[in-house]
């Protein structure tokens, strides 16, 4: 775990309790997590408890959030970017947890 | 059925939450908002309100959890506004509604931010203002539009208040702003609710205000435009503080409506201009066109500096019955240059240029070209002939080449005027008759002449110079041909004879009188003339050559008893002199016979010659004012005179003449005229090419 003042961390965590610790930069990519974060209410602390999402579909929408920040501005001609993987029995699993998240 | 044929698709457990209906969930969000309201917010999770407000939406309850929110949002602001602002007055209300505007502003984030998702999914596609909104509007419709009037009464007593005390700290201001800030987050029907309720009743308290404040009847002009600035100045710090540029500018629009329309204003604005541009008080002078950048202020304004122009020129007055012309032109062609000038400089210190409007070009220059060229309008007659008159002073005075570049600055201002004279001909034929004079009688430099023309010119262009360039060109050419005729021999010694070829139509003379030509000369001269025709049709032989005796001048040496003194005197002049070579007294009578020359011309010569003051070189017996066939002349041995060479004057015989000619000259000028226009109306139809009848526009057109 890195310092705080450098990069802070937010904890996700899953239905099936699984947390994953992420850079709150990555997770302010969804609307929905950033306004938990940045609102005074009890999400600010960095837990956020997800229990609509089971642990590997967190999994995969942790993956999404680093890949979708990292290739956000990314000039689409000049730059190769890869195709993002879904798993096609997650798939509507992943389709309900981003309509929940926002992104 | 959610199967695949290759991969299974696993069916995805709920995300919501299970089970409860729409009472229980609604039971959690009402009791969020308590907990937001008792800023309580740290207890919640938002994760569970966000899912309680997922699942309320995916349920389609959506439509319901909107309108339950509104009128929850509307039962708490109502019981806000029962508990916080009932009875509350004055300041104090202000500062209270600003506080509950602020927290709510709070709340009513929070709450949205916990109904994204039925932001986002029902209100964009059913067309309905956000949750934040929604509470905006219930906020104006709970909490300020029961007390509306109360809130506006707060606020206009309060800037009243402040404004009467004249302080320029108002510590009021910023709640004030919070206000108006309020007002204008908050949205009306069209506008926000600022500009569509509060601005109106803002601007009109002032201008009510404003009108009452100050007795302005009292008040001398000078003391109106004090405090006329004080108050702008003031109310426009004031405003800065708590509202908007643009409703800035909106007040003291209506700050100029009350203070500057007013009757004694609108009589102030002359008499101050007076006083500024008669005291060069630049200071005043931009106040006064500064006040306001309205187009009808404006318009008064130019009006008041055209009128100011106007009655200074108008005031200089002309002794048209003085003698002594050439100096009443010149001193009012200096008076006009001077008031050209100081209104140059004194207007070219205000920038009247954003007076431009209606495409109308409202420079300093133009306005002061405008008024004066008017008044040169008004009587151009006289105008033409007094700016000439004024050159002619001028231009004479370079005769001895020393200051010409002195004549030249100060005829660089009389340059000015040239292009404000409207009837150029009419000037150009009062300007030619005195180059006419100046060149022959060489009483100017040529350098200053050509300059002279070369500013005209480009004042006014080539067509009116065209004959002031010929006759430049005939004296040049004249010097020349001077160069080549060497007279023979057994002419006298002691003369020297300068010729002066005048092409026609260049010169503004009547063509030479025909009695000229039987003048009888006096041997020596007679001798030059016919060298002088010889040689003279010896180089242009298709030419023909007349002699203008009355154009010449003779300059004689003669001893008189008190000294040398040289006379420059006309030719006709000379040749009556040059008779006493071999008389010592004559008759007018016999000097008659003797020259032959015409005997109304022979009347002013004498007259000139033996009665003028200052160049009696005659003696006239008997002494009378009038000449008499029976009147002998001889000279005067007793001439004295200050310097030693001397300039006869002829002078204009009848006075009648000279206006006779003035008036041929007029008639002339006229007779040009309509051969100008005839020529135009022929060039215009045509390139219309119309030939069978005018065109009806002609008039306009030659207009």
């Amino acid at each position: 775990m890195e310092g705080e003042d450098v990069k802070p961390t937010v904890t996700l965590v899953s239905s099936d309790n699984m947390e994953y610790s992420i850079s709150k930069e990555v997770a302010m990519v969804s609307p929905t997590l950033r306004v938990m974060l940045e609102g005074p209410f009890k999400e600010k602390s960095g837990r956020v408890e997800l229990p609509g999402i089971e642990g590997n579909v967190l999994a995969k929408v942790v993956d999404y959030l680093q890949y979708n920040l990292q290739y956000k501005f990314a000039n689409k001609d000049q730059e190769d970017i890869p195709e993002f993987e879904i798993p096609t029995e997650m798939a509507l699993e992943l389709l309900l947890a981003a309509d929940y998240l926002n992104v | 059925m959610i199967s695949s044929k290759k991969a299974k698709i696993r069916v995805p457990n709920r995300l919501s939450l299970p089970g409860q209906n729409f009472e229980t969930l609604w039971d959690i969000l009402k009791d969020a908002i308590d907990h937001i309201y008792a800023d309580q917010v740290g207890e919640l999770s938002f994760e569970l309100l966000y899912r309680t407000v997922y699942t309320l939406v995916l349920r389609r309850k959506a439509s319901e959890l909107y309108g339950h929110l509104k009128s929850y949002l509307g039962d708490k602001l109502d019981e806000l506004g029962q508990k916080s602002l009932k009875g509350v007055k004055g300041f104090e209300l202000l500062q209270k509604l600003f506080e509950i505007w602020k927290s709510q502003c709070h709340y009513f984030k929070l709450i949205s931010d916990v109904m994204i998702y039925m932001d986002k999914v029902y209100c964009k596609y059913e067309r309905k203002v956000e949750t934040y909104d929604m509470g905006l509007e219930s906020f104006k419709n709970h909490i300020i539009n029961p007390i509306k009037g109360h809130i506006d009464e707060a606020m206009l007593s309060d800037i009243n208040k402040v404004r009467s005390q004249g302080s320029s700290e108002a510590p009021q201001a910023d709640t004030w702003r919070g206000i108006i800030a309020m007002m204008e987050t908050l949205e009306d029907e069209k506008d926000n609710y600022f500009s569509a309720h509060f601005e109106p009743v803002l601007l009109q308290e002032t201008e009510n205000y404003y009108k009452n404040a100050v007795n302005y009847e009292e008040l001398s002009p000078v003391e109106y435009l004090e405090t006329m600035k004080k108050l702008k100045s003031y109310e426009f710090s004031l405003d800065q503080k708590f509202i908007n540029v643009d409703s800035t500018v909106k007040v003291t629009t209506v700050l100029e409506k009350v203070l500057i329309w007013t009757e004694q204003f609108m009589d102030a604005v002359p008499v101050l201009m007076r006083d500024a541009l008669t005291n060069n008080n630049v200071e005043l002078l931009r106040e006064l066109c500064s006040l306001s950048s309205e187009e009808k202020y404006c318009t008064k304004i130019l009006g008041c500096i055209k009128g100011c122009i106007w009655e200074d020129v108008t005031s200089l007055t002309v002794d048209k019955n003085s003698r002594k012309r050439a100096q009443i032109a010149s001193q009012w062609t200096n008076r006009i240059i001077g008031i050209y000038n100081y209104y140059q400089s004194l207007l070219s210190t205000v920038d009247l240029n954003f007076f431009t409007f209606e495409g109308q070009d409202n420079s300093s220059l133009n306005v002061i070209h405008e008024v004066i060229g008017n008044y040169l309008k008004e009587d151009a007659v006289q105008t033409c002939e007094f700016i000439a008159l004024h050159l002619d002073m001028y231009a004479k005075s370079t005769e001895d080449k020393r200051d010409i570049n002195n004549v030249k600055e100060s005829l660089e201002d009389c340059v000015k005027l040239f292009k404000l004279i409207s009837e150029k001909d009419l000037f150009e034929n009062f300007y030619k008759k005195l180059m006419s004079k100046r060149l022959l009688h060489q009483r100017s430099s040529i350098k200053l002449e050509k300059w002279l023309v070369k500013q005209i010119k480009s004042e006014m262009g080539n067509f009116f110079t065209s004959k002031l360039d010929g006759m430049l060109r005939d004296i040049s050419s004249s010097t020349g041909l001077s160069h080549f005729f060497k007279p023979q021999e057994n002419t006298l010694p002691n003369c020297i004879f300068t010729s002066q070829i005048l092409t026609m139509t260049s010169w503004p003379f009547q063509t030479a009188n025909i009695l000229d030509e039987n003048v009888i000369l006096p041997p020596q001269m007679h001798h030059y003339k016919e060298q002088f025709e010889v040689f003279y049709n010896r180089k242009y032989n298709d030419r023909t050559l007349r002699w203008a005796h009355h154009l010449g001048f003779m300059e004689i040496g003669f001893q008189f008893k008190n000294g040398y003194y040289e006379i420059s005197m006309p030719i006709y002049g000379a040749i009556i002199f040059l008779l006493f070579e071999q008389h010592e007294e004559l008759t007018a009578e016999q000097i008659l016979d003797l020259t032959n020359m015409p005997e109304q011309e022979l009347q002013r010569q004498l007259i000139s010659l033996s009665l003028a003051p200052k160049s009696r070189i005659l003696k006239k017996k008997p002494l009378s004012k009038t000449i008499s066939p029976q009147d002998t002349f001889s000279i005067n041995y007793g001439f004295t005179s200050p310097t030693q060479k001397v300039r006869l004057q002829t002078i204009a015989n009848v006075t009648t003449k000279s206006e006779a000619q003035s008036q041929v000259g007029q008639d002339s000028l006229e007779k040009e005229r309509v051969i100008e226009v005839n020529a135009a109306i022929v060039r215009i139809i045509k390139s219309c090419k119309k030939t069978d009848l005018p065109s009806p526009n002609l008039p306009s057109k030659r207009a």
